[in-house]
């Protein structure tokens, strides 16, 4: 919304301008919505001078705005998470800068596997460094070396590549804002000189923070900060282009019911009735993601993890579903391999 | 803030002090032992060897160095009364002699201050009794400022940790309590390079229409700890199996070992 002063060469005297002031056309927006009709009867100018001057500050303003949703068409990189049966179920949805994911499940379904190989297969790319904020000293750097070996990477390689995966470790909710504004004031262009050039953030994982603020008293602290990382999230990866993965539980809801009923409005155990994973599932109907109602909504692409249950509990095999997406329908599985190279 | 990289954490787990649980085959799956900066949880039914596993830890955590041991102390906080300090004392008895036997009486170095007899295992245990989960509380609170004072300290073990947790009726009020408690742990963990290692019951539970027998405090817990253990008991075979569940490192896998009157072996 510039303000019309400021262009030169309209031809507009003061004495028109305070006219337009008057009738509160300020800006180039307001005078180009202001119909030909009503412009004339303001300043008794001829049709064809009106439109010469709505010609100027459009040609101006529209072909600015084209450019700008050009410019985030080309700069939204893909990335991938090269594992190919995953990719080719987010075929229509791939892991692109800007994109929020969240991988949800149970505990011991392979959720920190899989963001273990997604790291690794991302600095392997060579698409910048990656940021891997770990909540409950689950990141290993042994596993990341034994996955590189399994690879057949040389030595130095491994090296550099682990070079690209920066890890912070958490043990408090209010620490997790002070990480990504520390981000956010990261240079905006790619100044690769910088060294630091974070294009990716896993989150690993939420609920081991914020569970810890389920009390009475410190419920209404959890929100907030809940809140205030979710608006953070949404600016890094719409100002920064920076792709972001969380970790999420999956939990029973007759488990948690007591809390359903405490936290939030009574009817909405309906809500998450309808809300949870389809009753055909192996893992049962109950299961819905923790962080409550308002974090349902948060991600744009949700998927789930879950082990087989007809198969020896040994096995490595997983399945993956998109449980919730913005851009694609929802409900395609997939199934993926943890083996020792990462996950396949 | 935002400086150390996977490098560095990899350099560390290299470094990070373990305690060989003396069966061979999960001290190897394991890379060498319990590690410390995780919480290791060994959860099964009464009678299944979880409270043998953290007496043999609290002895093998005093292993002396010329051995490659950590030659440390360890704290034992109790809640259901499963302590036993004459198990410990046999226990600690048959590892002097095998040491002895071993190495000979004379290889010991005296200026290395290396002593290991049955007394100084013993007095390398510190002894907590907590009836109830406030007494638990306190007890973990406090834990970093023993920490603080005596270096020495490199294994906590909480046997069991469900147990006085468990009769919190507040699911809410449960899962804060765990969290808070698995927080300083972890937070003791990483700071000062410490093995935690808890212990968890069975319990039944309704799910897809049918009782299933599964680690008591549910899915939240579960997400918490870093490693899971099962441990269970073959009747017919007479040894026990310990089931690796959940780990950031290694895919599932079961390990037999036998519990002896001098402790825990594997299965060679």
């Amino acid at each position: 919304m510039t303000d019309l002063r400021q262009f030169d060469g309209l031809g507009l005297s003061t004495y028109l301008m305070r006219k337009l002031q008057r009738k509160g056309i300020l800006t180039r927006y307001e005078l180009l919505m202001t119909s030909n009709e009503e412009l004339i009867n303001l300043t008794s100018l001829p049709e064809a001078t009106i439109l010469e001057i709505k010609q100027k500050l459009g040609e101006d303003y529209f072909p600015r705005q084209q450019s700008l949703v050009a410019n985030r068409l080309t700069h939204r990189k893909l990335y991938t998470t090269g594992i190919e049966n995953l990719d080719s179920l987010l075929a229509r949805t791939p892991l692109k800068a800007g994109s929020v994911w969240e991988i949800c499940g149970k505990s011991g379904a392979g959720k920190t596997q899989l963001c273990h190989t997604i790291a690794v297969n991302f600095v392997s790319q060579s698409h910048g460094t990656l940021l891997y904020i770990d909540t409950k000293c689950d990141f290993s750097g042994t596993r990341i070396m034994e996955i590189l070996r399994c690879r057949n990477v040389p030595n130095d390689e491994c090296g550099h590549l682990m070079q690209n995966i920066l890890v912070e470790r958490i043990d408090k909710a209010e620490d997790i804002c002070p990480i990504l504004e520390k981000v956010a004031a990261q240079p905006k262009a790619d100044n690769e000189s910088d060294g630091i050039n974070i294009k990716m953030i896993i989150i690993d994982a939420l609920p081991a923070i914020f569970f810890t603020l389920r009390t009475e008293t410190d419920r209404l602290k959890g929100k907030f900060l809940l809140t205030q990382l979710n608006n953070l999230i949404y600016m890094l990866a719409k100002e920064h282009q920076i792709a972001i993965i969380y970790v999420n539980l999956l939990v029973n809801i007759e488990e948690e019911q007591q809390l359903a009923e405490d936290v939030d409005i009574p009817d909405c155990t309906e809500l998450y009735k309808a809300r949870t994973v389809s009753p055909n599932s192996t893992c049962g109907a109950n299961m819905r993601p923790a962080l409550g109602e308002y974090w349902y909504r948060a991600p744009h692409l949700r998927l789930s993890m879950e082990q087989h249950v007809d198969f020896t509990s040994m096995s490595g095999e997983r399945t993956v579903k998109i449980l919730r997406s913005c851009y694609s329908a929802a409900g395609g599985n997939c199934n993926i391999h943890i083996t020792p190279a990462g996950v396949y | 803030m935002l400086k150390t990289t996977c490098f560095d954490i990899w350099r560390q787990e290299i470094e990070t002090p373990r305690i060989v649980t003396l069966c061979k085959e999960l001290d190897d799956k394991l890379g060498g032992g319990i590690a410390a900066g995780f919480i290791t949880e060994f959860c099964g039914g009464p009678g299944c060897g979880k409270t043998q596993m953290c007496f043999q830890l609290c002895i093998n955590v005093q292993f002396p160095k010329c051995i490659g041991g950590l030659q440390s102390k360890a704290i034992y906080l109790d809640t259901n009364q499963d302590f036993s300090p004459t198990r410990i004392l046999e226990l600690a008895v048959s590892t002097e002699k095998r040491f002895q036997r071993l190495l000979g009486k004379n290889s010991f170095d005296p200026s290395s201050k290396c002593d290991f007899t049955a007394n100084s295992i013993l007095a390398g245990i510190n002894y907590i009794y907590c009836e109830n989960y406030l007494m638990l509380q306190t007890a973990v609170e406090n834990i970093p400022e023993m920490v603080r004072k005596d270096k020495d300290i490199k294994l906590i073990v909480i046997d069991s940790f469900s147990f006085p947790i468990r009769v919190i009726e507040e699911v809410a009020e449960r899962t804060g309590i765990t969290y808070n408690l698995l927080t300083i742990l972890q937070h003791l963990t990483m700071e000062y390079k410490i093995v935690v290692v808890i212990t968890n019951e069975l319990t039944t539970r309704f799910n897809d229409n049918e009782w299933k027998i599964c680690p008591a405090l549910g899915d939240s817990h579960a997400h918490k700890i870093n490693h899971r253990i099962i441990v269970s008991k073959c009747n017919e075979q007479k040894y026990y199996m310990a089931l690796v569940e959940k780990s950031n490192m290694m895919p599932q896998v079961a390990i037999p070992f036998v519990i002896k009157h001098n402790g825990i072996r594997g299965i060679s």
